[in-house]
């Protein structure tokens, strides 16, 4: 019997160390229709103006219901996966959003209807889900993930299908790579991490260390440290660019880390991995400052243990204004989801959510006002869209024009402060709290530096 | 684009560097040798394989954060006292409320199926994973809970030797754990419990009573996965229980197997080496271009191939004797 069971468990453990180691048809209808331009500031709904129509007919294709005047948008949101905590807010904020408008008359009288899917970040049902939406929407104002995006980039080029990625590779920035498909939101990993470069250049730093997971995240971030070290002039003194493997025991990189005695240390990983480096590594004696990319941190980590020690030695990057930042698109988000979701805690997301759908209202009202609401039609509205304004919460967008010319290079960076997260509150604080805060404070606003600034765009920084 | 030459400045000494990381090894292993203790506790007496041991060790450990950090069980009933010893009831309490689980679950899903395939069982067992990590998922909405435990990420420092005050008591419980085990084997429901893992029918004639024995090793197995659980959340290990806490289980996965599936003993000590070789492993090979990114998380499987190898029941195993 027990012979039986370890040939059990060889073939379960031999499948462990494989992984260690490593639309249909639609139809076109012409229908008459408002054209209209449309003005829209920092997401502010009723702000929404109509001017007379340029021209009485709009073409419409799939996704769009052109008589009841409904165009369907679809999210291919992880809801119950690994991300669910940032995706769940995301797609409540966008669902607040497209509400708020439907209730103030919609896109000059056209009602947007979302329809959102569960893909538990799982490659498999990313693409089951959008084969069962694909012929029903015109556009994903949410898709989450790289590696579910990359898998079903070419149905979305079958079926010219607009796609906001929930990621920041620097590839979706690349016609070349993403048939110009890929709506990405604020800057990517590799100019992030030119960025954070640039701050620590800023606060006196030489010697750098990086520890990143493998796959586009952590190159693409790695590939932006080692272009700024080289700007700058600094030293890599522990290069752990995919040295942090997902599962497996983190001691070699900070004793890699440690050993470096470097003076700041960029954290390319997920909230949980890099609150163990950074306590294994502050535990064992290193003295260096940390920072993280954008989805390394969460400000729940305020809430455990190791809460004092990023309120000591840890900044944070970030692509949006955190909860608390006062500022006016930020504002108007937070009186929506206060008033939508009162009981609710405090996050980071919303903003994220509430900028996409600002986006994606600015792409299909540009498509109205083309006239052209067909999928081509949207994709081509959106790729001349520029100057898109979050009202403060993040840098304005620009799609028109060459990558090296529209991609976005602003960063700002902001900083845990547990005394602030706990005086307002801390875990039980709630959406309808004047108040509330996740925590951080910005300590850099907006900015591109020098590295960023002078880099020329022109090809993902990783190849994928 | 050119990129600058990366200097790997190693300022530790390697007597140092070495200790450290068998320091670390250790209260890794220790952490291995808790969870592959609840392993073989089931399987010596049921010869079940449980794969839900890592949905079982997220669950206890959430379960502590629950106690611990929102409810404040049983510490309000308390009154005034200290910080460590709130949290020590706590983690009992889940520690207890595991056991429960444990036995209820053999109660409903194990017991029902004595006599059948024993593939079968494991293939429930599987099951019973899923569920138990997805509710468990849930429970903690996806994200890291904080165990709220007193040591947070102090250390100890001896000269240039550092281990956290987490590690430590985590080697100290383990030598507790071997201890009241070794103990409990000796006792009259120890004493069951081995000659039901030797022979069922034997046992029965004599009047144990078997479906008894197994909910008690299912407790026992539940209570030792929350450990591990446990012990795997805090720093610097975690920063609470996630849903990655769950995988830790497969990986002390080796650990069992090099020390026997059926060995207490082989247990903990296949724990410790686990532990210690995928440590050094990650140290002193993690560098090394041409053997490929993580293998020193793969080290401790290819340890277990050669052991299944050369002794196919493990170092401490009892080889499986056929009369034909």
């Amino acid at each position: 019997m027990r012979k039986q069971y370890s040939r059990l468990l060889l073939v379960v453990v031999m499948a462990l160390v494989a992984a260690a180691c490593g639309n249909g048809a639609e139809e076109t209808t012409t229908t008459a229709g408002v054209v209209a331009e449309t003005t829209t500031t920092a997401g502010v709904v009723a702000e929404t103006t109509t001017t007379a129509a340029v021209s009485d007919e709009i073409i419409t294709g799939g996704g769009v219901d052109a008589e009841a005047k409904v165009i369907n948008i679809g999210m291919l949101a992880d809801l119950t996966g690994l991300f669910a905590p940032l995706v769940i807010d995301i797609t409540d904020a966008q669902s607040v959003y497209w509400d708020r408008l439907n209730a103030a008359g919609g896109i000059d009288g056209w009602t947007v209807n979302l329809i959102i899917e569960d893909t538990n970040y799982d490659v498999e049902q990313h693409i089951e889900k959008y084969e069962k939406i694909r012929g029903d929407v015109v556009a994903i104002s949410q898709s989450t993930g790289s590696p579910t995006n990359v898998a079903a980039l070419p149905l979305y080029k079958e079926d010219s299908m607009l796609v906001m990625p929930l990621s920041w590779y620097s590839g979706w920035a690349i016609p070349e790579f993403d048939g110009g498909l890929m709506l990405e939101q604020n800057t990517n990993y590799c100019l992030e991490a030119m960025n954070i470069l640039d701050f620590i250049d800023g606060m006196g730093g030489k010697t750098i260390a990086i520890a990143t997971f493998p796959g586009d995240y952590g190159h693409d971030s790695a590939a932006g440290v080692r272009i700024a070290i080289e700007h700058y002039g600094m030293e890599l003194v522990y290069d752990g660019e995919a040295a942090v493997i997902p599962g497996q025991d983190q001691t070699p990189v900070i004793q890699g880390i440690v050993a470096s005695g470097a003076d700041w240390t960029v954290l390319t990983t997920n909230p949980s991995i890099g609150a163990e480096i950074l306590a294994g590594s502050v535990q064992a004696g290193y003295q260096g400052m940390f920072i993280g990319s954008v989805p390394m941190y969460n400000f729940t980590l305020l809430d455990s243990p190791v809460g004092p020690l990023f309120s000591d030695v840890f900044y944070q990057s970030a692509y949006s204004v955190g909860w608390g930042v006062d500022a006016p698109g930020n504002n108007e988000m937070r009186a929506a989801m206060s008033e939508a979701f009162p009981d609710r805690r405090p996050s980071d997301s919303f903003i994220i959510g509430w900028n996409e759908a600002i986006t994606m209202h600015e792409v299909l009202a540009a498509a109205i006002a083309n006239g052209d609401l067909t999928r081509e039609g949207v994709v081509a509205a959106a790729n001349n869209l520029t100057d898109i304004d979050f009202g403060g919460s993040a840098p304005t967008q620009s799609y028109a024009g060459t990558p090296n010319e529209f991609v976005l290079r602003s960063l700002a960076i902001m900083k845990p402060d547990l005394a602030l997260y706990t005086a307002a509150g801390g875990f039980d604080q709630t959406l309808s709290q004047a108040d509330g805060t996740t925590g951080s404070a910005v300590v850099k606003d907006f900015f591109v530096g020098s590295a960023a600034a002078e880099f020329e765009f022109t090809e993902p920084c990783y190849q994928l | 684009m050119g990129f600058v030459v990366v200097a790997q400045v190693v300022t530790q000494a390697p007597v140092e560097r070495f200790l450290n990381a068998l320091g670390s090894g250790v209260a890794l292993g220790a952490i291995y040798a808790m969870l592959a203790l609840g392993f073989v506790i089931i399987f010596k007496a049921t010869q079940v394989v449980n794969f839900a041991h890592g949905g079982l060790a997220a669950l206890g450990a959430y379960l502590v954060s629950y106690f611990a950090t929102v409810s404040n069980i049983p510490g309000r009933w308390m009154g005034d006292i200290s910080v460590t010893l709130q949290w020590t009831l706590s983690a009992l309490l889940a520690l207890a409320v595991m056991a429960f689980i444990g036995v209820v679950i053999e109660r409903i899903t194990i017991r029902p199926m004595i006599g059948e395939p024993l593939f079968a069982v494991a293939m429930i067992t599987l099951g019973l994973d899923l569920v138990i990590r997805t509710t468990t998922n849930d429970l903690m909405n996806n994200t890291n809970q904080g165990l709220g435990d007193p040591w947070g990420v102090l250390v100890v420092e001896i000269g240039f030797f550092r281990i956290a005050q987490t590690q430590i008591v985590a080697i100290v419980v383990l030598l507790l754990v071997g201890l009241l085990l070794a103990r409990f084997f000796k006792t009259r429901t120890g004493l069951a419990l081995r000659a039901t893992a030797f022979d069922q029918e034997v046992a029965m004639a004599q009047g144990i009573s078997v479906g008894k024995v197994f909910a008690i090793a299912w407790g026992i197995g539940a209570a030792l996965a929350a450990l591990g659980g446990i012990f795997s959340s805090v720093a610097p290990r975690g920063a609470g229980v996630d849903p990655f806490t769950a995988l830790i289980a497969f990986r002390a996965f080796p650990a069992i197997i090099i020390g026997g599936l059926d060995s207490i003993k082989g247990a903990v000590v296949g724990g410790l080496i686990v532990g210690v070789a995928e440590v050094l492993a990650g140290t002193y090979l993690g560098g090394v271009a041409w053997l490929g990114i993580g293998f020193g998380g793969v080290v401790p499987w290819l340890l277990m191939m050669v052991v299944l190898l050369v002794r196919p029941y493990g170092l401490f195993g009892t080889p499986e004797i056929r009369r034909v």
